[in-house]
């Protein structure tokens, strides 16, 4: 797996964005990407084994050529997968809708209509319609109090994937999104779980993205997660992520952590390997204190929460020790 | 001549208090080290400022050791983590200016 990041412009601004330091820093060089190096791209994908061509911005389908960069990705026999907000140029939008539910998954990242106002909600589902069943929702957990009912309506109406993946808005390394602090996981799991029971009496299944603990829900609560098919898991692995500039980061929350070029030699698990190699002693500790005690932890079975959160427990301190009256020999 | 030593905290050095480890990353060569038992204790009071004649006496408390034995173990701490590059040292010169870095 690996995501291309095609644009470095979007049109929403959420405040727990974690793309944003990255893509308005120094380093994003231009708005799009070209169509020459996102054939280097395609060959990256190739040389990497990986069928899927994934589309990620911020917002991808901005890209003044977006229907080619599809085309040249399905010439080359990839499925496509877009993250989205939905605000999506009609070319972009009439592209998608050409191509069968089988050729491409467009991940609609939506936010609470209260939060987007109704005119952006309006436009959301105008684009999940459309796409139908090629659309699935993304609902990002950027607060305690979150309200994610709406989206069974939305699915209702819009008659898209029934699925919702569900992220918990994880810090980047500066901090300066918004974003769920740990001393809240257990809160947001118990809410999790009881959204999920109304999902799968609706029909609907969750699933999870990256970066969940597994104290976050009881022993009982994930019984009831199993029963009704939610795959819940408790991973943190280097996505691959791939700049426009080239640079290939572990992850946009850990893109404070350094970056690898993408070469024409450079093939996703060798990357994969180097940002493991590179992340390996921050993985000691997790999320919390006691990830360094807990079974799971140690046996592997959950990777102690995102790794972006664990290392902002890290600090640096600059203490200065003076031991006196020190004999010098010269 | 006596000229004071000081000790400081190496730029790269990170660390995270877990529930059974000081975890000390360095940010450059990504090199890691778990501190356990005493050295752990005396990180921690390192990171919160203690001075070596605060230190020194309750690390004397802690492991029931008499006080030129925790003196010799404080430094020897010490001049290992100086090896590993965890902490740095300089040693004054006599108009309180930091003279130079240095190895021991």
């Amino acid at each position: 797996m690996a995501n291309l990041t095609i644009s470095a412009v979007c049109n929403q601004h959420c405040s727990y964005c974690f793309t944003r330091d990255h893509l308005n820093g120094s380093r994003a060089s231009r708005n799009f990407l070209d169509v020459a190096d996102f054939d280097a791209r395609l060959d990256f994908l190739d040389r990497s084994n990986i069928d899927q061509a994934r589309l990620l911005g911020g917002e991808p389908t901005l890209h003044p050529q977006f229907p080619e960069l599809v085309e040249r990705a399905r010439a080359r026999s990839k499925k496509i997968t877009v993250f989205t907000n939905g605000l999506m140029p009609e070319e972009a939008l009439a592209c998608l809708e050409k191509l069968s539910p089988t050729e491409c998954n467009v991940l609609v990242n939506v936010n609470e209509p209260v939060e987007a106002g109704e005119a952006t909600y309006e436009r959301q589902l105008a684009a999940i319609h459309r796409l139908g069943k090629r659309a699935s929702l993304g609902f990002n957990i950027y607060r305690v109090d979150f309200q994610p009912d709406f989206l069974l309506s939305l699915i209702g109406e819009a008659g898209c994937r029934p699925a919702i993946r569900l992220g918990l808005a994880h810090p980047c390394l500066s901090g300066d999104n918004q974003y769920i602090h740990p001393n809240q996981y257990v809160a947001i799991g118990q809410k999790i779980v009881s959204f999920a029971r109304l999902a799968a009496r609706a029909g609907v299944i969750v699933e999870f993205d990256c970066g969940f603990v597994r104290c976050m829900f009881s022993d009982e609560d994930l019984e009831t997660l199993e029963a009704i098919g939610a795959g819940v898991g408790w991973r943190c692995n280097p996505i691959l992520d791939v700049d426009i500039d080239g640079q290939v980061i572990h992850c946009y929350p850990l893109s404070g952590l350094g970056s690898l070029p993408l070469t024409p030699e450079t093939d996703a698990p060798a990357l994969r390997k180097a940002f493991e190699s590179l992340t390996r002693s921050y993985r000691q500790a997790g999320v919390f204190q006691e990830c360094s005690t807990c079974p799971f932890k140690r046996s592997g079975v959950c990777f102690g929460g995102c790794l972006a959160a664990t290392i902002r427990r890290f600090r640096h301190t600059p203490f200065s020790l003076v031991i006196p009256h020190q004999e010098m020999e010269s | 001549m006596s000229r004071r030593l000081i000790y400081t905290c190496a730029p790269s050095i990170i660390w995270v208090r877990d529930a059974d480890q000081m975890l000390l990353v360095d940010q450059e060569t990504k090199q890691s080290w778990s501190l356990r038992g005493v050295s752990a204790v005396i990180w921690d009071l390192l990171a919160v400022g203690y001075s070596h004649q605060r230190i020194v006496p309750l690390l004397s408390l802690i492991i029931s050791l008499p006080i030129e034995e925790v003196e010799q173990s404080f430094t020897k701490v010490l001049e290992k983590w100086l090896d590993e590059g965890i902490v740095q040292a300089s040693r004054e010169a006599k108009d309180g200016e930091l003279d130079h870095q240095c190895g021991m």
